[in-house]
């Protein structure tokens, strides 16, 4: 077994070197007076999140499997692809606790005009990493927790193509989400927008650790990503029984294929991005040097990232939303292939229109209306994916008793309204005023939002399986409710503000914001109990729940021909496909 | 027809919640009260998308309504457990959306270039003139084609004469800001190295909200200003007078 532990010693010593590049990043740069502001009241919230993850790591190995040392030592080894699953669950719900508890601190502050609760600085940082922990810590490892856990035994295979590099790629993701937030005990976080638009991530103007710790933290979490694209790529390509021909693959499984292929595209471009930007703070490169329009430099390369990213973060949401509704409306889906094909178009089209997040930046005409006709024409893949979703319910029989499909009906009436809301900015002349704007932060917050929901339609549908029990009803009821009501509570307000830019951190009282923002403070409030009651439940079931069986849905993909949870190497006999 | 409680109130709440959303948007727009020709424009092409926007939202929720109605016993194809899922659709439903789509979205573009070469070419007379702009954090600094040169900082509006074309040269002097008149409708982002051009042509005379729009730094907030529109007499004797106020 040499080759195994030069393999694991090799793994260790990535894990190390890229561990003491942070310290080293933070010794140039901390400024060791500013350890903790413990003045800013904020930071009890910020410290009660803390407090609260820790124990949800406490309840949840608890639930699990005990304190026992042999326990940890197998969360801390395990290569198993459900394992890795399950780890990247719990994570993505510590990020989410902390994506959480910002988006409260922001709301907070923005509650009544002139507020004191927090100083500009503050709030820029809870900004900064509400966004880049919930789109890139929370809502994508959410993904890739399902995709671990769900798609190998969707095309029948014993684990991931490559189960080692999956636990790397897990525990880099880790490491790199911790480097980016560690940023608020070194002098404060990345307070510049989740965007990092230059040149104000330059020393000059931001000289804190925390830009480079954040950069530092995404080049870990694309470390990651692309292990898990490589593994995805070859497990979904390489692993399926023999009898699964690629179109008779799951929906689920199509998604994870079409979000890896877009990952591989993306990711490079923003690890060109970030070292670049790291080496102009941090050895005095001059890659985004104003004097030479390194500002429309790094907004060309940033958002041939960003943009698609947004499709990286939909396309698993998606695919449990497909996967959902033909379960509980008891037909096939409709336009299997259609979908396929038109996710596929929309692949294409993700990567052209980065620029219409640049429509005002003075960048030439005749591109921006190329990048105007490019971003409208995405909503017709996306349109033609939804009408086919919607075609589902034609003559079936949904069973709306069932919270998967509860949770799918809402995200159904959130996506479109974030859909619509985007057509609008996809026309260059709208987007000189809503540029900017609040419409935007509730445009992409109803789009995200969506995503978020499908995702919570995907964790009830296989809670069951990886727990072998089910979700208590009552408290998922209320989790539904509170959230759907909550989202829209918040949200709605926002599209009014059109006039109001994003990320200020106080208003006065004439501008007339002051109403939309206490309704939306209070929507947040609401959407967190729901999220506080599904936490509960969450933990709770594990060990109180209903038993679940096999199948407790009616699935019909391989995963539920299954023990509930799964044997370690998932099916006692590999399944076949009768076609 | 099968609806239980729980769907009536799906549906219902669904609707209510999307009319909410669309009369939200309208409604606030409306009250917001734009001025000038570039309000004129701009709200013409925010009604379009508006209307359409919502017509289409409407149908498609309608459309849903009506395949929740058609719930049946009968003819279901429940995918069994281990069979290979088959496909059902017609490809021709997705060539006709994509026709339409296409078409439709076509036309909006068209309006919208219309409106975009509108905002962006300035429509000058012989009393237009040039107004350099440079942002700072966490001020602008304004500087006229006469010498007068001053900063918000102070709290001095930024003064231009009524019914006459003023066009912007916007830059920044350090990170990336955005110059914005919200109720002109007018926005250029103002990014060091580059000048980026906008106009107005105010039609009524009174003092209106600058504002930054791209984070810029801790105080980003309070990067505000004023314009304030001036009598052309007044203007004029303000202007040949070199800036004394």
């Amino acid at each position: 077994m040499a080759g195994r532990r030069f393999h694991s010693i090799g793994t260790l010593l990535v894990v190390l070197i890229l561990t003491a590049l942070v310290p080293s990043i933070v010794a140039g740069q901390a400024d060791s007076d500013s350890f903790i502001n413990t003045d800013e009241p904020a930071w009890l919230i910020i410290v009660g999140a803390l407090v609260a993850i820790v124990l949800i790591i406490v309840i949840a190995l608890w639930r699990m499997e005990g304190f026992g040392k042999a326990e940890l030592a197998h969360w801390l080894t395990t290569t198993n692809h459900k394992d890795v699953g399950l780890l990247y669950l719990w994570a993505s719900i510590i990020f989410g606790v902390i994506g959480m508890a910002l988006s409260i601190l922001i709301r907070l502050q923005l509650i009544v005009p002139d507020n004191e609760f927090m100083t500009g600085g503050l709030f820029n940082e809870a900004v900064t990493m509400h966004g880049a922990v919930m789109v890139l810590f929370t809502v994508s490892p959410m993904a890739f927790a399902f995709a671990n856990y769900i798609v190998p035994l969707q095309i029948g295979a014993r684990d991931m193509a490559f189960p080692r590099l999956n636990a790397l790629s897990f525990w880099t993701f880790v490491l790199g989400g911790l480097t980016a937030a560690s940023g608020f005990f070194f002098g404060g976080a990345a307070d510049v927008g989740w965007t990092f638009y230059s040149p104000l991530t330059s020393i000059d103007y931001t000289p804190g650790a925390g830009v480079s710790l954040a950069g530092a933290g995404l080049v870990l979490l694309i470390l990651s990503v692309t292990g898990s694209t490589i593994n995805f790529l070859v497990t979904i390509l390489r692993h399926r029984i023999p009898s699964m021909e690629i179109m008779h693959m799951p929906m689920y499984t199509w998604s994870i294929l079409f979000t890896v292929i877009l990952m591989l595209i993306i990711f490079p471009a923003l690890l060109g991005a970030v070292l670049m930007l790291v080496g102009d703070r941090v050895f005095g490169t001059l890659f985004f040097d104003p004097a030479i329009d390194g500002t429309t430099w790094w907004l060309h390369i940033f958002w041939f990232f960003g943009h698609p990213e947004v499709y990286v973060v939909l396309m698993p949401g998606l695919g449990m939303a497909l996967e959902v509704v033909p379960t509980f409306v008891q037909r096939h889906l409709y336009g299997r292939k259609i979908i396929i094909w038109s996710l596929m178009v929309a692949l294409v089209l993700s990567v052209l229109v980065w620029a219409h997040h640049m429509f005002v930046t003075g960048i030439n005409p005749t591109f921006r209306k190329i990048e105007t006709i490019g971003t409208e024409l995405i909503s017709v893949p996306f349109g033609i994916v939804y009408l086919c979703l919607l075609g589902t319910f034609h003559k079936s029989k949904p069973d709306f008793t069932k919270l998967p499909l509860a949770f799918v009906m809402g995200a159904i009436g959130i996506f479109l309204i974030g859909g619509i809301t985007g057509v609008f900015l996809s026309s260059v002349a709208m987007d000189v005023q809503l540029r900017g704007t609040y419409y935007i932060v509730a445009h992409f917050h109803y789009t995200l939002g969506s995503v978020a929901v499908m995702t919570l339609a995907g964790i009830y549908y296989w809670y069951p399986k990886m727990f072998g029990r089910m979700l208590d009803r009552g408290l998922g009821w209320w989790h539904f409710w509170l959230t759907f009501l909550g989202i829209n509570l918040t949200f709605i307000p926002l599209f009014g503000m059109w006039d109001m830019p994003r990320r200020i951190y106080s208003y006065q009282a004439n501008e007339g914001w002051a109403t939309e923002n206490l309704f939306a403070t209070f929507g947040s409030l609401v959407v967190f109990v729901g999220q506080l009651i599904f936490l509960w439940n969450f933990i709770r079931s594990m060990k109180h729940g209903e038993l679940a069986g096999d199948d407790p849905w009616g699935g019909s993909t391989f995963e539920w021909s299954t023990s509930s949870p799964p044997p370690e190497h998932n099916f006692d006999e590999l399944p076949e496909l009768i076609s | 027809m099968q609806m239980d409680n729980r769907t009536f109130w799906m549906i219902t709440g669904s609707i209510v919640i999307l009319l909410l959303s669309l009369a939200s948007i309208f409604n606030w727009f409306q009250g917001l009260g734009g001025t000038g020709e570039h309000a004129a424009v701009y709200d013409e092409l925010f009604t379009l998308y508006w209307t359409l926007g919502s017509g289409i939202g409407l149908a498609v929720y309608l459309y849903f309504m009506w395949l929740l109605m058609t719930s049946t016993d009968e003819g279901l194809d429940e995918a069994s457990l281990g069979q290979a899922p088959t496909d059902r659709g017609d490809k021709r439903v997705a060539y006709a959306i994509t026709v339409v789509l296409t078409l439709f979205l076509l036309v909006l573009s068209d309006v919208t270039f219309d409106s975009i070469d509108f905002f962006e070419d300035p429509e000058t007379t012989d009393e237009s003139f040039t107004i350099e702009i440079t942002g700072y954090q966490y001020y602008w600094d304004y500087q006229y084609p006469n010498g007068i040169h001053y900063t918000s900082w102070g709290s001095e509006p930024l003064r231009v004469p009524v019914d006459v074309p003023v066009v912007f040269e916007v830059t920044s002097g350090d990170v990336f800001h955005s110059f914005a008149l919200p109720e002109h409708r007018i926005k250029v982002d103002a990014l060091p190295s580059r000048s980026n051009t906008g106009w107005i042509l105010a039609e009524e005379t009174g003092t209106y909200p600058v504002r930054c729009f791209e984070l810029c730094g801790d105080e980003h907030a309070i990067m505000m200003g004023e314009l304030e529109v001036m009598e052309k007499a007044d203007f004029e004797a303000w202007y040949s007078s070199g800036g004394a106020a």
